[in-house]
């Protein structure tokens, strides 16, 4: 068992966990490793959803994965919201709490929607400190993750991974590297994604993202709707060789299938954790097949937002 | 990136960035808008501040986020709103949920509150009656949201699972010390009253086949008066029909009042009937306690 980073352990192969689950997870308890629930979504709830994160959290371990903490915004700090997270939090006990390097909103608005911080120093001071303002409140490691995002500032004055890896040094944070974020920004902003994971202060990464996408052809969207896609797998190998290895989740977040085709999709990361040679997939089988946008559904760039659908 | 001219102010790009993508005419009326441009010192031209990349240029790269605004957002509704989303068809719900975000943006945390307002919303915004005093579509559709939103909190609110259960048949010796009493309601319970037959549509909706493209055209139900009380046990949500006097007692029982007070308006129902009320409730899970003129009685 790799030694714990930051003092976070390494958890081993986890899933989000999912609306569309539940039952399964209820019937069967599974053999997976750890789940990541979205703090949102349980964080006001007295019904099923929180009773269920509950019963997890005695069974798993949990990680809480925010949407809604906003550190970028240039608004005041949403004191109601770290509060309830901190609740939420001390019941829980998660291994480590997590969000974004981004902004939902300002003026009081929220979009629920992760958007690009202008990179500039001092986006980078205004985030630094609010992220180690955040930390005090909380009383824990605050692990924030690179988003995808799908502009560029011209008045940015530095990549986005310096502006991760010197935010992540400089609050004393943790990184949740999303290989495939890293992939969808590389295509989007036309750099070679090795640059961006190879400037990350790899002692600082506690756990990796993989997820899928949809590539328009012009672009990529995060919309965690398909396998990951071979590209992603190749980084998600290059990740792994740089850090030795972290806890590793799969985000599957619409058009989710069954409990157990997410399952084996996340346990491919073992074979290229273990540099196994495996065969490629097709462009229909890895999640490229909408290059035409024409044929495909409106595809909406998660964060997630709660889907019900169970409420009788 | 540019050296240089100082850059712009973060929250300035913030408030042009937000205003831009929340616009309901897109993301080019959007930068030309009068929010976008007296809240901040960015210019209106979208390329002055975003970039293009080799494959789109920086109005198709904010549009991104402009699309997935209003398209999230309602997605989220529908997911509140599923019954009333289907009877009225997709693109009509679009319509309507489109219009309710422009004066009800989020301003929370929590998606969980973005549809609290939505059926004062089509209430306050319905179009006229063709015919005075005849209800009509507008009024089935502000029910059905009103229905749909009482479930919700219902739902995910606070719930008996935690407490006991009352069983009333430990006063039936002691009918005048009963009579007194106040009881206490379980968390959820709450009384939905409606001028449609909305739990009987939400049924019918809810098992017909789910598909989009030929979801039936549903018919405006016949208006009858409807009375429900919602409950929840073990986390499911719970529907009880009920009379109207029934739902006249269970309302003042709900507002403070004494058994005795509660039934001040059913003095023509048979008191086995009454009887038979009481134990239903308290079977369903509606009490917790009784409160007498000995005290708080928990169920235990």
């Amino acid at each position: 068992m790799p030694l714990p980073r930051l003092g976070l352990p390494h958890l081993g192969l986890g899933l989000g966990l999912r609306t569309a689950h539940y039952q399964h997870i209820l019937q069967e308890w599974p053999a997976v490793d750890w789940f990541e629930a979205i703090t949102e979504n349980y964080m006001d709830s007295r019904g099923r959803p929180r009773h269920i994160l509950n019963q997890v959290a005695e069974r798993y371990p949990v990680i809480l994965h925010g949407v809604s903490l906003s550190i970028g915004s240039t608004d005041a700090l949403d004191w109601d919201y770290l509060g309830r997270l901190k609740a939420l939090a001390d019941d829980i006990q998660p291994a480590w709490v997590s969000d974004h390097v981004c902004w939902t909103g300002v003026a009081g608005q929220n979009t629920h929607d992760l958007l690009p911080l202008l990179l500039t120093e001092a986006s980078l001071k205004h985030v630094v400190e609010r992220a180690r303002t955040v930390q005090d409140f909380l009383e824990r490691r605050l692990v924030l993750e690179n988003p995808s995002t799908y502009v560029g500032f011209r008045d940015s004055t530095m990549p986005e991974w310096e502006f991760v890896a010197r935010l992540a040094e400089e609050a004393d944070l943790g990184i949740l590297l999303d290989v495939n974020n890293v992939y969808v920004c590389a295509v989007n902003h036309e750099y070679d994604p090795k640059t961006f994971l190879r400037a990350m202060p790899a002692h600082r990464i506690v756990q990796f993202h993989l997820a899928g996408h949809t590539h328009r052809g012009t672009h990529i969207i995060d919309t965690h709707d398909h396998p990951v896609v071979d590209p992603v797998w190749d980084l998600y190998r290059l990740a792994h060789q740089l850090t030795g290895g972290v806890s590793t989740l799969l985000e599957w977040d619409s058009n989710i299938p069954p409990f157990d085709v997410v399952h084996r999709e996340v346990l491919k990361a073992k074979r290229y954790e273990s540099g196994e040679p495996l065969p490629r997939q097709s462009e229909a089988r890895s999640g490229i097949s909408t290059l035409n946008p024409q044929l495909s559904t409106p595809s909406l760039p998660q964060p997630l937002h709660r889907r019900w659908a169970e409420v009788l | 990136m540019s050296s240089s001219t100082p850059p712009p102010e973060l929250t300035d790009v913030q408030r042009w960035f937000q205003a831009v993508i929340t616009h309901p005419a897109g993301v080019t009326g959007g930068a030309a808008a009068q929010p976008a441009r007296s809240d901040t010192g960015i210019p209106c031209q979208v390329a002055d501040l975003i970039t293009a990349s080799s494959t789109l240029d920086a109005e198709s790269r904010l549009s991104v986020y402009a699309d997935a605004y209003y398209a999230r957002l309602i997605e989220c509704l529908s997911d509140v709103y599923p019954i009333l989303a289907r009877t009225v068809g997709a693109e009509a719900f679009q319509e309507l949920a489109f219009d309710y975000l422009q004066s009800h943006p989020s301003r929370r945390y929590t998606l969980n509150v973005l549809g609290r307002d939505f059926p004062g919303f089509l209430a306050r915004e319905r179009p006229p009656r063709e015919t005075a005093g005849e209800l009509d579509w507008a009024d089935f559709v502000i029910d059905l949201a009103r229905f749909e939103w009482a479930l919700f909190e219902v739902f995910d609110g606070p719930g008996p699972e935690d407490l006991p259960q009352l069983d009333l048949t430990q006063y039936a010796g002691d009918p005048a010390t009963f009579a007194a009493s106040r009881l206490v309601f379980a968390p959820g319970v709450q009384l939905f009253e409606a001028a449609f037959p909305v739990s009987d549509h939400f049924n019918a909706v809810r098992s017909a086949p789910t598909d989009p493209e030929h979801e039936p055209e549903w018919d405006l139900p016949t208006p009858v008066p409807t009375a429900l009380a919602l409950s929840r046990r073990d986390f499911v949500v719970r529907r009880h029909p009920l009379s109207a006097p029934e739902h006249a007692a269970l309302a003042r029982l709900l507002s403070g009042a004494t058994v005795s007070e509660s039934l001040e308006a059913a003095l023509a129902i048979e008191p086995a009937q009454i009887q038979a009320w009481f134990l239903r409730w308290a079977r369903e899970g509606f009490f917790t306690a009784v409160e007498s003129g000995y005290g708080h009685q928990a169920a235990g």
